[in-house]
């Protein structure tokens, strides 16, 4: 008798609820008379006129206004244009409800980014059907938050992610695998999930222009991708992973932080002024999170839109100001070409918890840490005694 | 330039200097192996501009022909290639034929290499420096200074000057000190005749290449050291390297002299158990051990959550002063203990969270470790 394995693992069901033009619908809860209005969120607190267009609702991107766009130059396009400074915490604020708000449906939740999270809702739908289940989500978050999402239903991750962006604002798509030929092949190769800025013109002067061309030219494509291929090859075909994990929540792979300004910069002395903020505000986020890291990146994008990235791994974990902003002064030293600045950004990864870190003593150093020697002494001495964790510090117990 | 050689010899002449050939470079005649052939013999020289190696080859040994001159002349040959034909020859001799100024034939028994040359008059000039008061040593001697210290070289340039080995003298003494800030080495030579005052940095990746240089050339060395040179002579061979530029940092005060417990190992087995327990480090983390010390036994272990636990004893020869709980970089500690020599160490404690050194009866030598913090 055939015993076909197969046919016994069911597919999952994974949504990708995304939050349409995020920043805005934050603001728009406190201030209802903007609605329906032409606004923009710009980066510059300081100087609305100076500043970028971070993101613009629905009906100012109709004038075509967009994000990373000057903000004179919007205001050109779009004489009414309301201009709201950036207000990150609220922002902040506004992403962790619209998570608790998930979190009581299922706890199989991966938190993808601040306005994004992948849902594994196999389970859930053995009782409702999924697009009455997109629906109610969909509704509670329009109705109790005022957050507008669209919804991409499908049997993975990537196809989720594909799905949630064809229908925008308050969409809700269902992709299944035997719409692929139809619904993802015609798309853009640009508008493939994980295929960049960069990647996209060379896949173009290859005639790769949709995400067929992947599957149909998989030479080609090959060429282009490198050692990437086999992913956006398979995911292309339907075979993306379904593994919703709740482990990635809340935990970066990287933290960084960038402006553009609209004022070029050209000399050493305020490039560095500028990095030191950029340095700050990482840092501080680094502290708030009690993280540590090891490798530090800078990114210079000149006048021409052409942008540089260069990065340093120390050989141990820091969150210590002064030893992060020195390497970025570095990397920036060697990096820039002394051309007209448009963009300066700072980032930092290979994170670790402050908890894990193993501190590797230092010849140099070691006699101004020892200070508590006493206390490690001690605590050793008990915990050989009585046992393993008998004494531990207050800090590595998990909240 | 024509002539014929000795296959043995010339291989053996272009393998010791192909350390210095560079791999990556600006100037590409770098990748050559230059040759200048006179009456007396072969001068063969290769550069990376850090290090330069040159050597002589003279026409007679003992009164014995090894080199059979056709014509005079200098030639700039492609490097890597030509240790590689010269790896493969099967013949006793082979002949060098250099013709146009930019082709070297190469003929052994039914085989005839022809090589495309760069122009030798690009070659850069690089001045071999001679002291007159050169510090002599016994190569294998030098040997054991550079395998004891290397270790503890620092691979990362944040601070560049703990990239080498620095060597000073004092009175009748050597010190040979290297350190990475999380561990170091120290070396202590009695000289037999005092020597004038050095204080010099050699880059840790040159004394790699001269320790290589070294295994296959053994007699007396000479350094000879200038500004900021240092140039070892041993037999025929000049092996020069440039110096690094900066004060090293004062150590002497950093290397405990006192200890509150002291354990005695046997020396092998002590790395069998470390290494056994190193098997659970993983890749490119910080490979941390820990050392529980009892009465009558240590354990020695490894916890890494992702992969599992080990743990091992291992009963130390002797042992004085009062317990205790230390975690280290296991790595530091196998580098230290592979390069030292005797069958019994001394493992020297002084705190849970200051440094321990290593020692063998070979007072002269110290390895120092400094632990990470446990609790």
């Amino acid at each position: 008798m055939k015993n076909n394995l197969n046919m016994k693992k069911k597919g999952r069901i994974i949504f990708h609820i995304d939050m349409n033009a995020f920043f805005i619908s934050c603001e728009l809860i406190s201030k209802p008379s903007l609605i329906n209005k032409a606004i923009a969120i710009s980066g510059n607190n300081a100087k609305f006129n100076k500043g970028v267009i971070v993101t613009a609702s629905y009906e100012a991107r109709e004038y075509g206004v967009k994000a990373a766009m000057p903000v004179f130059q919007a205001r050109k396009l779009c004489p009414h244009l309301l201009i709201i400074p950036s207000n990150m915490n609220l922002y902040r604020e506004c992403s962790q409800k619209f998570k608790n708000f998930l979190k009581e449906y299922t706890s199989l939740i991966e938190i993808a980014s601040i306005d994004e999270a992948y849902l594994d809702v196999t389970e859930l739908c053995k009782n409702i059907h999924p697009l009455a289940l997109a629906k109610e989500i969909q509704q509670k978050l329009l109705n109790i938050y005022q957050l507008p999402t669209s919804i991409g239903i499908a049997a993975n991750k990537f196809l989720a992610k594909m799905a949630s962006d064809m229908k925008k604002p308050l969409g809700i798509t269902v992709l299944r695998n035997k719409e692929l030929k139809e619904k993802l092949w015609p798309l853009k190769i640009n508008e493939m999930y994980g295929i960049g800025k960069k990647t996209a013109p060379k896949l173009i002067d290859n005639d790769i222009l949709t995400i067929g061309d992947i599957v149909k030219n998989p030479e080609k494509a090959k060429k282009i991708l490198g050692n990437q291929f086999n992913h956006f090859y398979l995911n292309a075909l339907g075979y993306g992973n379904n593994i919703v994990d709740p482990n990635k929540n809340d935990s970066y792979q990287s933290i960084g932080n960038s402006t553009t300004f609209q004022e070029l910069i050209t000399t050493e002395t305020v490039a560095y002024k500028k990095l030191k903020e950029l340095t700050q505000i990482v840092v501080s986020r680094l502290i708030k999170h009690s993280y540590l890291i090891k490798t530090i990146s800078i990114q210079i994008k000149y006048a021409d839109y052409k942008s540089h990235t260069k990065s340093y791994t120390l050989n141990y974990h820091t969150q210590d100001i002064s030893i992060i902003y020195n390497n970025v002064i570095d990397l920036f030293d060697e990096l820039w070409n002394k051309n007209l600045i448009r963009l300066l950004g700072v980032n930092t990864s290979n994170i670790i918890e402050k908890r894990d870190n193993i501190e590797q003593l230092n010849l140099f150093t070691y006699e101004n840490q020892v200070n508590n020697e006493n206390i490690i002494k001690l605590m050793n001495d008990i915990n050989r005694k009585f046992g393993e964790n008998t004494i531990k510090r207050g800090y590595k117990l998990k909240k | 330039m024509k002539f014929r050689i000795q296959s043995n010899i010339f291989s053996e002449g272009i393998n010791n200097v192909s350390r210095a050939l560079s791999t990556k470079t600006p100037m590409p005649i770098l990748k050559s192996i230059k040759i200048d052939l006179n009456e007396e013999g072969i001068y063969l020289t290769a550069s990376d501009s850090t290090i330069t190696i040159k050597q002589f080859m003279p026409t007679f040994i003992d009164n014995k022909q090894t080199i059979f001159i056709e014509e005079l002349g200098s030639a700039a040959v492609p490097g890597r290639l030509l240790l590689e034909v010269l790896r493969k020859a099967n013949d006793d001799y082979i002949e060098i034929n250099m013709y146009e100024d930019k082709y070297i034939k190469i003929n052994f028994k039914n085989s005839d290499f022809t090589l495309n040359c760069l122009d030798v008059m690009e070659y850069p000039n690089i001045d071999l420096i001679d002291s007159n008061e050169p510090i002599e040593f016994d190569s294998v001697k030098f040997e054991q200074i550079i395998k004891q210290t290397v270790i503890s070289v620092s691979t990362h340039e944040s601070r560049p000057i703990l990239t080498g080995v620095n060597i000073k003298s004092n009175e009748n003494k050597l010190y040979c000190i290297s350190t990475d800030s999380y561990r170091l080495s120290e070396k202590i030579v009695e000289l037999e005749t005092p020597i004038p005052n050095i204080n010099i940095v050699i880059p840790g990746k040159s004394l790699l290449d001269l320790e290589k240089l070294l295994l296959t050339n053994r007699g007396k060395l000479q350094i000879h050291i200038a500004s900021n040179i240092v140039s070892f002579k041993i037999k025929n061979i000049t092996f020069q390297s440039r110096l690094l530029d900066g004060n090293f940092p004062e150590t002497s005060r950093l290397i405990p002299k006192e200890f509150g417990l002291q354990l005695v190992f046997n020396r092998i087995e002590l790395i069998d158990v470390v290494d056994r327990v190193s098997l659970l480090s993983k890749e490119g983390a910080n490979n941390i051990i820990n050392l529980d010390i009892y009465d009558e036994k240590t354990i020695i272990s490894l916890d890494s959550p992702e992969i599992g636990k080990v743990v091992e004893d291992i009963t130390p020869l002797s042992q004085e002063g009062s317990l205790m709980r230390i975690g280290f970089n296991s790595k530091y500690f196998l580098d230290a203990l592979k390069v030292l020599n005797e069958e019994k160490v001394t493992i020297k404690f002084t705190g849970e969270v200051r440094p321990f050194i290593i020692r063998t009866n070979d007072e002269f030598v110290t390895q120092l470790i400094l632990p990470v913090r446990i609790e």
